[in-house]
């Protein structure tokens, strides 16, 4: 289980640029945890600016990062870029801080609303965030997206889907992964989530491509073999 | 020579045409908001729509290798539209607001009704708050008075001229609008607007200062390539090369630069660099078509 609240303070550490006010957790003048009001629309605005304020360069995390967030529960690379990861980060803080069913609303929210980069980083987070489960139905959503992007921001390099989907989303994730020429080994927990139904999902799609001539996924013997 | 075409409605376009437009150096495009050729009933399909321009289509663009920024508004056709009028107006905050929206557009009038006057004035009022500049659409009936208006307005708001790109302009419009410190965009468009003979004198007359053309190319008879084609016949025309480039790359580049969220500096696909080691995109299991008419090896590569 993911604390929130260390997560977000450590997030916020790595981020390389200044954090929106209320998503910091101490006010360091008075030395207590300043009580601020929920404000959905600063919030959104936010959200939206991110990219011009954290910029849009690659992330690279150091050793002590990475060990830092292994600690934390975080044992894969949650974002690739600044802007994604301080995205994250201003979801983590205010998952910790709003009232719950307020978070729900105002993420599913900056998501519909979102631009490509703001969604990408919405589906990173997703596996951070208390009670993950239930943002599986946007999960799903973005497993049917033709954004190539959006797909591959929750097929992989995140935990989220054999976490917490059920078999069949579960088995079109991976069969998508492979019409898309998508790396396997970037689907965390595939191991787990291999199933007699997946298998024939995989073997058909061998036979369809073999009936077109077409090229076969290389990864796809990881699927078949026993 | 690279081309940047600053007004071209990509939504209603194919993949021929992207295609197409690679193949003929096509960059970057500017997609403005419009009216989709009958009435809008919904101000969530608006909604929908906005959604698509930062969204779906730049990604669509990107597969080409094509950089695709838009603008946002309410339109002057539906500003007509009571059912609609004020609840697109009221989105517009939001969506001003996300990083591929670089001006408030296409405003201004289309048959110059009370309506449509008071969210010209609202949406200009709208880009000053949000620092962005506007594209402004001038009618296609009535368009010199049109045009005169439309700068009348202009100048009552406030509004920094340099900010405002007055388009369509035609022989009788662009000395009014150069008169001004406005922009003049020309659409290249067959039958209605200009064509490429007319907008090489109109070179030869009024020079290369503030003039940016583009092919408004939409769901119409219209052609995507107009503006590689303009260039050809100014070069044809016997105007400069660095003229030429100065009204296909650099203007367009510098005025919309001035919302501060044109990011021109990868002109390569949005596309991550955590993806790129996964090849070309796939959209429905198949491959694309091959960028710029380049075979590529069949399937994905994965280096």
């Amino acid at each position: 289980m993911i604390d929130s609240s260390d997560l977000a303070r450590f997030l916020n550490t790595c981020v390389q640029g200044p954090m929106p006010d209320f998503f910091h957790p101490h006010d360091h003048k008075k030395n207590r945890t300043v009580e601020k009001t929920w404000d959905e629309q600063s919030f959104r605005e936010s959200f939206a600016g991110a990219s011009r304020r954290f910029g849009r360069a690659p992330l690279f995390l150091s050793d002590h990062d990475r060990s830092e967030l292994n600690r934390l529960g975080v044992t894969w690379t949650p974002a690739a870029t600044r802007d994604e990861l301080g995205r994250i980060a201003m979801l983590v803080a205010a998952a910790s801080r709003a009232p719950q069913a307020l978070f729900q609303s105002v993420l599913r929210r900056c998501y519909d609303e979102g631009d490509t980069r703001e969604r990408r980083s919405i589906l990173r987070a997703l596996s951070l965030l208390p009670s993950a489960e239930r943002f599986v139905p946007l999960a799903l959503e973005a497993c049917r997206s033709h954004l190539q992007p959006l797909f591959e921001a929750i097929a992989c390099d995140n935990p989220y889907p054999s976490r917490y989907f059920p078999n069949p989303p579960m088995n079109h994730l991976v069969l998508k992964a492979l019409s898309l020429g998508t790396a396997l080994d970037r689907i965390i927990g595939l191991e787990q989530r291999m199933t007699p139904e997946l298998r024939r999902m995989a073997a058909d799609y061998v036979s369809e491509r073999q009936a077109a001539g077409g090229s076969i996924h290389p990864d796809v013997w990881l699927v078949l073999r026993d | 020579m690279r081309y940047f075409d600053p007004h071209i409605h990509m939504t209603s376009r194919t993949t021929d045409d992207y295609a197409a437009m690679r193949q003929a150096g096509i960059e970057a495009v500017i997609e403005p908001s419009f009216w989709l050729g009958q009435p809008r009933t919904h101000v969530g399909t608006f909604e929908d729509y906005f959604r698509s321009l930062i969204g779906w289509e730049p990604f669509r663009a990107g597969q080409f290798g094509i950089r695709h920024f838009c603008t946002l508004s309410l339109n002057p056709k539906e500003a007509n539209n009571p059912v609609v009028a004020q609840g697109v107006f009221d989105l517009l905050s939001i969506y001003l607001q996300k990083d591929a929206v670089v001006a408030v557009g296409e405003i201004g009038y289309d048959e110059m009704t009370p309506d449509e006057d008071r969210y010209f004035q609202l949406q200009l009022e709208l880009a000053q708050r949000f620092d962005l500049p506007v594209l402004v659409h001038t009618p296609h009936r009535d368009k010199k008075r049109g045009t005169e208006r439309s700068l009348a307005l202009i100048r009552a708001t406030g509004f920094p001229e340099a900010r405002a790109l007055i388009d369509h302009n035609t022989e009788e419009t662009l000395p009014l609008v150069l008169d001004t410190g406005c922009w003049a965009g020309h659409s290249i468009y067959p039958n209605t607007k200009m064509d490429e003979l007319r907008m090489v004198a109109l070179v030869r007359r009024f020079g290369t200062e503030r003039m940016i053309i583009n092919s408004a190319a939409d769901w119409g008879v219209s052609d995507p390539l107009k503006v590689p084609k303009t260039a050809e016949a100014m070069r044809a025309g016997g105007i400069r090369e660095e003229d030429i480039e100065s009204i296909v790359w650099r203007n367009p580049v510098t005025f919309f630069s001035q919302s501060g969220k044109l990011d021109l500096c990868n002109v390569e696909p949005a596309i991550d660099h955590t993806r790129l080691w996964e090849g070309n995109s796939v959209l429905r299991g198949q491959t694309t078509a091959p960028i710029g008419g380049t075979p590529t090896a069949e399937g994905t590569s994965r280096t």
